[in-house]
């Protein structure tokens, strides 16, 4: 009898070793709360003293990368972003090749046991925030290859994702069939945006005009995440090359997060129900060959939330006078949700397989050392207890993500005489309360393209 | 419901599954000959540079142009090498690449050389301080530079087509030469590099 709870006691301390802490969520919390207030070396600080603690685990490199990067991006520290950055993407790169012993484990207890090899978006969005550091280095054939390497991502990541389902549908284990969503997100509008500044930096007017030909035609093409009018200047004609621009880019709010779906899993003849599931999530009945009925499991799944931002406009003044508001460009939270669709209903179908299997093989657990109990209903008890704490605790959602990242892009294009301007940035509220205003004294327009950005993650 | 037996030795699994992934990498040093041809991320790497350096000014020494301007002014022409472009998806040093090159060409022996950008730069400096501070015997004289003839310029593309773990990589180096006086191409060349990078889906 020991020995049978204790080949249950000894994998769940390794498990709880190599699990994420659970103050994971709350310790970033305060992290995104420095940012909002701009605060960027306390959040620095935060993030270091985390890994030194091992909240970010060898398992989580690519998040400290990530976090990391991009809270020097704010910082203005753009060498050591592009330094943490490169190290993250190189990371998401050496993760491709998945460890066995890993996805094997993620059958069995949950997908934290697996390295992070980052999201879609979070691939993405790397090579934008590098770009964007370049820019501000002044160093415009790095940025473009930044530009590229996100378009060039897009195409992979989603073949490579379609492939994914494609697998775990063919596999003979496979009982319940995945649908798989197109992600029909082969053009992202931002690394369309930074490629067109960099090719009129450079003077190149037929690539810029193709870079935003093609943004204008993501608008249309990907409608679900482009719900918006595309920003009105680029709509209109390109500036001549002899024309200076000011291009001012804003970040704002909070990227979208994961959080875990709970929810209990009814076993029937012949099919599985859902149902007392945390969140409001229609989920429907489904069929599962040779399933027993009168079993019930919980389980836990990954879904992302949009935070929200506080900032709905975001105006612009030059000199005193008031110049159109920036546009909405991306919504960064909307390509996540769009992304995720991708992995959604995999994780999903995963972890219900895994709680059944978890679930059954435990109920067969208890029987079997209840029959040697004889009756006493104390060690029942304890037996129910241990088995049923054991499942649970291993059954957890990943909810690991990119904390750090903002939520929304605005860009504005300004018509200036070269010379020193004063720029007052103003980010405002639905109701047109003044949440951050940011102002930038002579600031100094040379002839051409001249590329300011602002960060307000309210 | 009957468990299979198998399944009762998933815990001793797990033990052996998460002992194996808590192991540290190891890392091993040792020294190679600095022109020996190593692919390790598939990058673009010292190789491409001084392989696609040596081709290249193969082909730009071998061009008609060059007899051309022998034979017309009677000296060998003075080359500086401009601007390569980096218009890959990949950040590549370019200037290690205009090095190579430079080298090539300086030890071909049938040209002559000047230097370019910055280095042309600091002996302008160094010039400008040997008027003050070098004895009137040794300072060497200003204006007195070779103007260059031809500069090569170029730029250096790349097509990639992935999936699935598997890359190819071309490589396009673009260069041309242009006559400093009359703006016109004398020459123009190309290299290709293909590559094929494969990366496995699974490890242990």
């Amino acid at each position: 009898m020991i020995k049978k709870l204790l080949l249950i006691v000894i994998p769940l301390v390794f498990v709880w070793q190599c699990a994420p802490k659970v103050s994971y969520v709350q310790y970033f919390n305060s992290v995104v709360n420095d940012l909002q207030f701009e605060n960027y070396s306390s959040a620095l600080k935060k993030i270091d003293l985390a890994k030194k603690e091992n909240r970010y685990t060898r398992k989580e490199r690519v998040l400290y990368y990530l976090d990391k990067g991009l809270v020097d991006y704010y910082a203005g520290d753009y060498n050591s972003s592009i330094k943490y950055l490169e190290s993250a993407e190189q990371a998401m790169e050496e993760l491709f090749t998945r460890s066995v012993s890993q996805i094997a484990a993620s059958y069995l207890l949950n997908d934290n046991v697996m390295d992070y090899y980052g999201e879609v978006y979070e691939n993405l969005y790397v090579n934008i925030f590098k770009a964007l550091d370049y820019l501000n280095l002044n160093k415009m054939d790095d940025a473009l290859v930044e530009a590229k390497r996100a378009n060039l991502k897009l195409q992979e990541l989603d073949e490579k994702y379609g492939k994914m389902v494609d697998d775990l549908n063919s596999s003979k284990d496979s009982k319940v069939k995945i649908t798989k969503p197109a992600q029909h997100f082969y053009d992202d509008v931002l690394a369309h945006y930074l490629s067109y500044l960099v090719y009129r930096s450079d003077e190149a007017e037929d690539e810029a005009l193709i870079s935003k030909k093609k943004l204008l035609q993501a608008y249309e093409t990907e409608s679900d995440v482009y719900y918006f009018d595309a920003p009105l200047f680029l709509k209109k004609r390109m500036p001549e090359l002899e024309e200076t621009t000011l291009d001012v880019i804003a970040f704002t709010g909070s990227a979208p997060r994961k959080e875990a779906v709970g929810g209990l899993i009814t076993t029937y003849d012949g099919y599985i129900g859902i149902s007392d599931l945390s969140q409001p999530i229609a989920l429907p009945n489904i069929p599962f060959p040779g399933m027993k009925a009168g079993y019930h499991f919980k389980f836990a799944f990954p879904v992302i939330q949009r935070v929200g931002s506080k900032i709905a406009r975001i105006n612009m003044r030059i000199d005193g006078k008031d110049h159109p508001s920036l546009y909405l460009l991306e919504d960064m939270g909307k390509v996540a949700e769009k992304t995720f669709e991708t992995k959604r209903n995999m994780i999903y179908i995963k972890t219900l397989v895994r709680t059944i299997s978890k679930g059954l093989l435990a109920a067969e657990a208890k029987k079997k050392m209840k029959k040697k109990t004889n009756g006493n209903l104390f060690m029942n008890a304890l037996i129910d207890a241990a088995v049923d704490v054991g499942v649970d605790a291993t059954e957890k959602a990943d909810v690991r993500c990119w904390r750090t990242m903002p939520e929304n892009c605005y860009v504005g294009e300004y018509f200036l005489n070269p010379g020193n301007h004063s720029l007052t940035v103003q980010f405002m509220t639905r109701d047109g309360l003044l949440i951050k205003e940011k102002k930038v004294m002579n600031y100094r327009v040379k002839k051409g393209v001249n590329i300011l950005d602002f960060v307000s993650l309210n | 419901m009957k468990v299979h037996p198998i399944i009762r030795l998933i815990p001793l699994t797990i033990i052996g599954l998460l002992l194996v992934n808590c192991a540290g990498p190891s890392r091993t040093v040792s020294r190679i000959q600095v022109d020996k041809t190593t692919d390790i991320s598939g990058r673009w790497n010292d190789t491409d540079s001084r392989m696609t350096a040596q081709a290249m000014v193969k082909q730009v020494l071998t061009g008609g142009w060059l007899q051309t301007f022998m034979d017309d002014n009677e000296r060998k022409p003075i080359l500086v090498v401009g601007k390569i472009r980096n218009k890959t998806s990949e950040h590549l040093d370019t200037d290690l690449f205009v090095k190579d090159l430079e080298k090539e060409l300086i030890n071909s022996g049938q040209v002559t050389f000047v230097a370019s950008g910055k280095a042309r730069k600091e002996v302008r400096n160094e010039r400008l301080d040997q008027q003050s501070y070098s004895s009137a015997e040794t300072a060497k004289d200003l204006a007195n530079e070779q103007a260059a003839d031809f500069i090569l310029q170029g730029a250096i593309y790349s097509i990639v087509d992935s999936f699935e773990g598997k890359k190819t990589v071309l490589y396009k180096v673009d260069l041309e030469l242009v006559d400093v006086e009359s703006s016109t191409k004398v020459w123009m060349g190309d290299k290709k590099i293909k590559k094929f990078i494969q990366q496995d889906q699974y490890k242990w």
